[in-house]
């Protein structure tokens, strides 16, 4: 990775990425123990949205084809 | 000596994993020993130890661990039984190898015709049949899937897309070394006594037979695994090492034909390797997925299993489909006819093999509302299989057409799919097959595709490039007594079957009433005749390898790149990159040239002659 | 040995770029199996979940596993940068956080042979689904000790390849646990 991108990566990388999932789990838990319908799509969404977080941010999916990292 | 090491590595493997297994019983207060739970678990650690002792470790592994790989120095016929990471060496193991398991299982097949040409038990009692008859289905079933993608998907397909290699070569090493576990593991079964579930493995029978039957799904498990490494090898080898100027569109179709095949196989691998697992599991570690009085469901199994094993019909035929379409536009001399719409027919039947798995289950008592949409979704896919034919006839029509050995292959493989494709639109059909469910109207059905089609497409491509994989000519004469005899034997045995299903004969069974008798005595005289056919090829086959005459670059006067480089090719296959100029089929077409090897001689290789 | 780099062949494609591809297809295909299981738990259970399964661990043990992928991530970072402590320091807490996630899915075993033993419905779901995560979890572990080992002497100062291989598998493991989480505990 160059110094510029370097300097345009946050400074500590991942930390918004890992507190979204933090709450989108939070969220997910509240949901469950709330008991109420529709729960499962719900549950269903969160799960989607908690594993594109992890393919884009963490696994750079975007990226499969390109030379950087 | 690396398989004397791989044994003993595997040895090891299996006494720790063993060891393992059993201490964890023991502390859970259970016997410490019992044959089926110990030897599941300890599978997965004999594998592993089979795979680093055969040569993971010495070639590959070693650098993990801060050493230097060994060196790799084995010369001559040695490579062939050594961790050898050339794509052409591996080809020619997997030809081999699964040669040997054809003959083996045909071995089977003549036992069960010879059971069959009377009423009554006469040599094999029901148990033995059934093991016999299930041995057959596996061992024919695991060469119709592997055979030609591993030995002429390795083989030819790097050269044709002009690379050195695979994208992976250790990658691939492993994928056929993990082939010989799979033997070893039916080879267990046959001595253990074998099972009776054939090669579908229905729960819940498949969980509660004997022993045999545990290393039956071992052994599927085993070839799922090579199966889903080599078609990751496949694709991306596609994808990423095709030479400059070959681009998707003047890919030779047999090229297409195997990477579509890689995606099915990548795709679906997983879902009989599922099935496999849960039968395990419920074999060995007490869980009831297929235990209805415990809440399983033994339809589940057959949902699961069926999910990958229709698209595997697919992974065997689809070869065989650009395997004929190659030997005909180069036998015709003439372009491949809508070359674009067959490679359409098939991603069309990669798209919808998925969703056509439950017309094997229209009698097993799944949900009637299903049945129809199944029912369409299968004649739906004779579409995309129909683009395929007419691309064949379309490159017939008018061409100038040499009827050499491959060309007879392929010409057969157009006749015999054609009668099994058809057989097959009546059995999709709800009401006839619930007449025909499980007899030998299916029998014959699928023999007629799978055999009629994917073994004479098999044939085909060996009489096609042995040439450039031993650098010797086969027999021509004997090839065509070859095929004749083998077109006639296949005909006379698997014709009748329809007429014996028609009139009620059930599979897998080793009695029969009387008056089945006369129609099955022709059947396994049919068969015979077929069985001896293969003496002369094998007869062919090793006398032309060793003592065959020495054979051009391009025996066949053949456009693809393969042909265009010595026989055998140099281990690099090209002296320099190839850079493709068009498309590999434009045969007639002034001054078109497919590709520019630089100093590899290219020019005279195309005015040589063709000997037919 | 037959690899790219040594024969003269020219490829527009990178071997990075040829690794990467080939990574992300076995993904694709390891999808496939999780998919059927998790299709094979909504056939056999429909979207009920027994009430004894314990609420406590499987939160903390999310938590652990989604933490431990935060670390793996800050190793990968570290590595391309070419930051061999970083790199090492941040494989240890994986491994560690790993490894509590193992332990926790072994203490949760214990208690669950009791309450609801393979042999029935609900037990034959958890144990497999959990014991084929798990068995994923302790390959990555074994992976991501290697890594830790080789990183710690420097061996990957110049190709981080194998450090962001074994990384995205702990990732992948990681998104399969997303969906078993709430598949087992929360419907």
């Amino acid at each position: 990775m160059t110094e510029i991108a370097a300097k345009a990566v946050e400074r500590s990388p991942g930390v918004t990425a890992i507190v979204s999932l933090a709450v989108l789990t939070a969220v997910e838990f509240v949901v469950s123990s709330a008991d109420i319908s529709g729960s499962l799509a719900m549950l269903t969404v969160i799960a989607l949205v908690k594993a594109a977080v992890i393919l884009s941010a963490f696994m750079h999916l975007r990226n499969v084809l390109r030379e950087e990292g | 000596m690396t398989i004397v090491r791989g044994v003993v590595a595997g040895a090891v493997g299996y006494v720790l994993g063993a060891a393992l297994i059993m201490a964890i019983r023991a502390a859970s207060g259970a016997a410490a020993w019992e044959v089926e739970s110990v030897t599941a678990g300890a599978w997965l650690f004999a594998l592993t130890g089979w795979l680093l002792g055969v040569g993971v470790w010495r070639y590959w592994a070693r650098p993990w661990f801060g050493r230097p790989a060994d060196t790799y120095t084995t010369t001559g016929w040695r490579r062939y039984f050594d961790f050898d990471t050339d794509h052409k060496v591996i080809g020619v193991q997997y030809l081999i190898t699964f040669l040997t398991m054809f003959f083996m299982a045909g071995l089977f097949a003549m036992l069960m015709r010879y059971e069959l040409m009377g009423v009554g038990e006469d040599i094999l009692n029901s148990d033995q049949y059934n093991s016999i008859m299930s041995l057959h289905g596996t061992m024919m079933v695991f060469v119709a899937v592997a055979a030609t993608v591993g030995a002429f998907g390795n083989y030819v397909l790097p050269i044709m897309i002009g690379a050195d290699d695979m994208a992976y070569p250790k990658l691939n090493a492993l994928s056929f070394w993990l082939v010989p576990p799979v033997l070893v593991a039916l080879t267990a079964s046959f001595l253990l006594g074998g099972y009776d579930t054939g090669w579908t493995g229905y729960a819940p029978l498949s969980v509660k037979n004997d022993v045999g039957g545990l290393f039956f799904n071992l052994a599927f498990f085993s070839l799922g695994l090579s199966s889903i490494v080599g078609a990751l090898n496949i694709i991306v080898t596609v994808i990423t090492m095709r030479a400059r100027g070959m681009t998707w569109f003047r890919l030779p179709i047999f090229v297409w034909s195997i990477f579509v095949t890689a995606i099915l196989s990548l795709i679906f691998t997983q879902f009989v390797g599922l099935a496999m697992l849960l039968v395990i599991l419920d074999r060995t570690a007490g869980t009831v997925f297929f235990d209805p009085a415990s809440g399983g469901q033994p339809l589940l199994y057959q949902n699961v299993f069926w999910f990958y094993s229709h698209p595997a019909v697919y992974i065997m035929i689809l070869p065989a489909f650009g395997i004929t379409l190659e030997m005909v536009s180069h036998f015709s001399r003439k372009p491949l006819f809508a070359y674009r719409w067959a490679v359409g027919g098939l991603l069309g039947i990669m798209g919808m093999s998925s969703v056509v798995w439950a017309h094997h289950m229209f009698t097993s008592g799944m949900a009637e509302a299903l049945r129809k949409p199944f029912l369409a979704s299968t004649e739906l896919i004779s579409i995309p299989t129909g683009f395929i034919f007419l691309s064949a006839l379309g490159t017939l029509w008018l061409g100038r057409i040499r009827y050499t050995v491959p060309m007879l292959f392929a010409l057969g493989v157009l006749f015999n799919f054609l009668i099994g494709g058809l057989t097959g639109v009546f059995l999709a059909d709800v009401p006839v097959d619930i007449q025909l469910q499980d007899t030998y109207f299916v029998v014959a059905h699928f023999h007629y595709v799978i055999l009629g089609g994917g073994i004479f497409a098999l044939f085909g491509a060996i009489y096609y490039w042995f040439p450039k994989m031993t650098g010797r000519m086969m027999n021509n004469r004997l090839g065509k007594v070859h095929f004749w005899w083998m077109m006639v034997g296949f005909n006379a045995t698997f014709l009748p079957m329809f007429i014996l299903g028609l009139q009620g004969m059930n599979r897998r069974i080793a009695d029969y009433t009387p008056g089945l008798e006369s129609a099955n005595r022709a059947v396994s005289m049919g068969g015979f005749f077929l069985g001896t056919s293969f003496v002369i090829f094998l007869a062919n086959f090793i006398w032309s390898w060793v003592k065959g005459p020495p054979a051009p670059d391009n025996p066949w006067g053949a456009r693809t790149l393969e042909w265009q480089i010595p026989s055998p090719p140099p281990h690099e296959n090209f002296e320099i990159p190839p850079i493709v100029l068009a498309d590999p089929y434009g045969y007639g077409e002034p001054g078109s040239v497919h590709a520019d090897l630089g100093g590899n001689g290219r020019s005279e290789s195309l005015e040589e002659g063709v000997q037919a | 040995m037959t690899t790219t780099e040594t024969l003269p062949m020219e490829h527009t494609t990178s071997r990075l770029q040829i690794n990467r591809i080939g990574l992300w297809l076995f993904f694709f295909s390891e999808t496939m199996l999780f998919a059927g299981i998790l299709v094979t738990r909504f056939t056999l259970l429909g979207t009920e979940v027994h009430e004894e399964v314990s609420q406590t661990i499987g939160l903390i043990i999310t938590a652990i596993l989604l933490a431990s992928s935060y670390t793996a991530f800050r190793a990968e970072h570290a590595a391309h940068r070419g930051d061999r402590e970083e790199t090492t320091r941040y494989l240890s807490m994986t491994l560690g956080l790993g490894a509590v996630f193992v332990a926790g899915v072994a203490f949760e075993w214990a208690e669950a042979f009791s309450a609801f033993p393979p042999g029935t419905e609900f037990g034959t779901v958890f144990f497999t689904m959990t014991g084929i995560h798990a068995f994923h979890v302790i390959t990555g572990l074994i992976f991501l000790a290697l890594l830790w080992n080789n990183s710690r002497q420097g061996r990957y100062d110049a190709d981080a390849w194998p450090v962001e291989a074994g990384v995205k598998y702990w990732h992948f493991v990681d998104v399969v646990w997303v969906f078993f989480y709430p598949a087992l505990y929360l419907l």
